[in-house]
């Protein structure tokens, strides 16, 4: 299901006024039918990176495959990825005539346009508003025509530039279920960029960190589910087909996050301090592609788990793939978003 | 005092030459307009579009030519179009036709600037979102002249605000022949120069009416954006 | 709203189309209707083409478009090929203008004579003087304003004469060069309550506008005649020649020149006939 659809390599961009790098991206692989979160602060690239994946920007050195095929020129990218601003511009029209663009563009005949148009508009929760002039929307209103306008065209893929930062916080919360509804609705790939750390995890299959022009995957395990209370002191976080204690916070959480630092190895059962002991089964060692002295170690538990430790510790404890494990991790040691 | 009250009477009473030249004034200048129009809004786009050596040079001359003096327009193409000039086979001078060709020479330059000003306002986000939803070249320009088209018709108004209220081109080129190319500009000129003060002051009301009607549609136009 | 504005257009169009082919009338036209004449302000300013040329076209279908400038000009026009026909009052520069195969026909249509005009307090006190050269000498000495129309018209020739035969070379503050036509020159004498010299036709028909005065007429060297000469056709093949003859033959014919001389403004006559000189 879940194909190559980005690959990256040795990426370098400076901007042509001034030479500065402002991306320096040495690997990074992006697959296809998922919801890619780019985290960082402003500043960190994220926009200029879009654009490039985007082809709005022409990158200058290193290398970058859409589909197997390299980008510099690509017509399907061109035809089948839609960005969509921070702060999007609307062209000084109605709504209908914004959000039917890209069809018209197309050539696409007008029944079928003014049928994909009140459709597109239900999906993005503006029922009705099609004779509204896009002057006079509120900046949600806006964002959500500019993506109804990137959805209709049926995108491959759809980048979203901060879709959070110039909205209020029951918008964020509207957008994070327009990208549910988007991906069970048109399935597409979405490249989402974010300084809201929360609504990072939540939206994320995965996440990536970006910061001064560099990425960096994040050593953390990203599961989604719900919490489930059974227990007066602690609750638990059901994966669906894992579930462990977590803090007790209130609220609707629909993702924990553990860093793999936090996951304690053992060869044996051992009574710990620890709510979370689990078995599992180690699934894949590999170094770590920033230190090497250090290896993940993946294990199933009934989802795959991973876990950070050094060489020695590997060495010592004779793990190899295959073999049986048990992990430790506090209850504390779960974020949940 | 008594020359505005002649001069109202005039407007009144349906004057027949009155009538005239206002109407050779305005189908004179809006012909030129309209020409003047077809070629400087292709150019202010394709000034817009391309980059080329020596574009800043190009922008900043057609800059300078926006103070261009109506009499030195008159003078460069009375001395093309004169029988003795290369073109003196068209055989227009002082016809109608001269005077659209000198007005054309002076608003070129004005509609090309504003709608190659006008254009680099558009927001750059703007060309993105084309390019992003798959738009390519003819598609971009239509959509860059659906959306910056109350600059571009300010630009056509400018342009005809300028052609209306000239006299130098209109003079030299037209020649003020009675019935046929007396403008309101040059016959202003000329029923000033008698002491007609009241006939002159008619057509200025009129000429300051149109101008301020020009200028009253590019403020709304602007404002409505 | 919309249908409304096209309407309007389209009447616009319609009408505007109607004027630029005004002209065309039911009487047998000429091959080529229209005569583009260069003429001197003081014939347009005077109102004596408006009486005359409707009645032309009556007769012969030619409609002239009138070209008012400065003697000098017209002549330049003429020289290009740019009109058809010039009517002017400067006979050397007129014969000049023959004479290097610019112009052929040239014939004595009409005069009038030229004016010296100034404020009725006269200050430099040139009332009734016979002589016009001395009449100058004395507005250069009193240096009284005086507006030269600048233009090499055919008044300006005629001016520039006068100060030769006076001996002078007008500068100075008082010497104010205009480079206007004749009716503005007389407006901006009336404003400065200076002096200037006028034709008799356009002082006359301006006369009621300003509060200025004849001084100085009457001197034989003030006699201003006025030549009509078509653009020579072998020098400019295009040139409507038929029509400028026709103007020519008409102007100077018993009808044209009786009407000259019945042209008045509140009871006086501005042109005196020549032809039949």
């Amino acid at each position: 299901m879940s194909e190559l659809l980005y690959s990256i390599r040795n990426l370098k961009y400076a901007y042509p006024q001034n030479e500065e790098v402002v991306l320096d991206i040495d690997r990074l692989d992006l697959e296809s039918g998922k919801v890619h979160v780019l985290l960082g602060p402003n500043g960190s690239g994220k926009t200029t990176f879009l654009k490039i994946l985007n082809r709005l920007i022409e990158y200058n050195q290193g290398e970058i495959t859409f589909m197997r095929e390299s980008l510099k020129q690509n017509k399907v990218a061109r035809q089948k990825t839609v960005y969509v601003h921070q702060n999007p511009l609307l062209f000084s029209a109605t709504v209908y005539d914004n959000v039917a663009y890209g069809l018209r563009i197309r050539k696409a005949g007008p029944k079928n346009i003014s049928s994909l148009v009140k459709k597109t508009l239900s999906v993005v929760g503006l029922e009705g508003f099609e004779k509204r002039r896009s002057q006079a929307l509120s900046a949600g209103e806006k964002q959500r025509v500019a993506i109804a306008r990137a959805l209709i065209i049926k995108p491959d893929v759809l980048f979203l530039d901060e879709p959070t930062a110039s909205v209020d916080k029951a918008n964020v919360a509207r957008i994070e279920g327009l990208l549910t509804a988007i991906k069970t609705e048109y399935g597409c790939t979405i490249i989402v960029s974010t300084h809201n750390i929360p609504f990072a995890y939540r939206v994320c299959d995965s996440i990536l960190h970006l910061e001064e022009g560099k990425t960096a995957e994040p050593l953390e395990n990203i599961f989604k589910g719900e919490l489930i209370v059974n227990d007066e002191q602690f609750i638990q976080f059901d994966s669906g087909k894992f579930h462990f204690y977590c803090p007790y916070l209130e609220g609707d959480f629909k993702t924990a996050v553990i860093d793999y630092d936090r996951i304690f190895l053992s060869s044996a059962p051992v009574e710990t301090s620890a709510r979370n002991n689990v078995q599992g089964t180690i699934s894949k060692i590999e170094t770590a592609y920033n230190n090497e002295n250090l290896v993940i170690v993946e294990m199933d538990v009934g989802e795959k788990i991973k876990s950070c430790i050094t060489k020695k510790s590997l060495k010592e404890m004779r793990l190899c793939i295959g073999g049986r494990v048990y992990l430790h991790f506090k209850a504390s040691a779960v974020r949940l978003y | 005092m008594e020359s505005f009250g002649r001069a109202f009477q005039l407007i009144f009473s349906g004057n027949r030459e009155v009538f005239t030249i206002v109407f050779t004034s305005l189908y004179i200048s809006i012909i030129s307009t309209g020409v003047t129009a077809c070629l400087g809004i292709p150019a202010g786009i394709l000034l817009h579009f391309n980059t080329f050596p020596f574009k800043r040079g190009l922008v900043a001359v057609i800059n300078a030519l926006l103070a261009l003096p109506t009499v030195v327009v008159g003078l460069l193409v009375f001395s093309l179009i004169s029988r003795s000039g290369p073109l003196g086979s068209l055989n227009i001078l002082f016809s109608p036709w001269a005077i659209v060709m000198g007005q054309v020479v002076l608003s070129f330059p004005i509609m090309v600037s504003l709608v190659y000003s006008g254009l680099s306002k558009v927001d750059g986000r703007f060309y993105e979102t084309l390019v992003t939803l798959g738009a390519k070249g003819r598609n971009v320009l239509a959509a860059t002249l659906i959306e910056a088209r109350f600059v571009i018709l300010s630009a056509v108004l400018a342009g005809f605000g300028r052609v209306i209220g000239e006299v130098g081109v209109s003079m030299m080129l037209g020649g003020n022949i009675r019935w046929y190319t007396r403008t309101m500009t040059t016959s202003i000129a000329l029923e000033s120069s008698k002491g007609e003060f009241s006939q002159a002051l008619a057509l200025g009301v009129i000429l300051v009416t149109i101008a301020l009607l020009v200028n009253g549609i590019i403020h709304t136009l602007v404002k409505e954006r | 709203m919309k249908k409304i504005l096209c309407i309007g257009i389209i009447l616009f169009l319609a009408f505007g189309v109607g004027l630029f082919a005004t002209g065309s009338g039911e009487k047998e036209m000429p091959a080529n209707p229209r005569i583009k004449m260069a003429t001197t302000t003081s014939t347009e300013n005077s109102g004596l083409l408006d009486y005359l040329l409707p009645v032309f076209k009556e007769k012969t279908g030619y409609s002239v478009d009138v070209i008012a400038v400065g003697t000098g000009a017209a002549l330049e026009l003429g020289a290009k090929g740019d009109v058809d026909v010039v009517f002017v009052h400067a006979r050397s520069k007129e014969d000049e203008f023959v004479a290097a195969g610019n112009g052929i026909n040239r014939k004595d249509v009409m005069h009038n004579d030229f004016v010296i005009i100034g404020p009725k307090s006269d200050p430099a006190g040139i009332k009734s003087m016979k002589d016009a050269a001395g009449a100058l000498s004395r507005i250069a000495t009193s240096e009284a304003d005086f507006v030269s129309r600048g233009d090499k018209s055919g008044t300006h020739v005629k001016e520039r004469e006068l100060w030769k035969k006076a001996g002078i070379d007008p500068s100075g503050i008082w010497y104010k060069e205009a480079g206007q036509g004749m009716g503005a020159v007389i407006m901006m004498t009336n404003d400065m309550q200076g002096y200037t010299i006028a034709d008799r036709g356009t002082y006359i028909a301006m006369r009621d506008k300003v509060d200025l005065v004849a001084l100085v007429e009457g001197d034989p060297v003030l006699f201003n005649p006025y030549g009509i000469i078509a653009v020579n056709p072998e020098k400019y093949e295009h040139v409507n020649f038929e029509g400028a003859m026709a103007l020519e033959n008409w102007i100077v014919s018993e009808e044209g020149q009786s009407l000259i001389a019945a042209y008045k403004i509140k009871g006086d006559q501005l042109f005196y006939p020549d032809a039949d000189k």
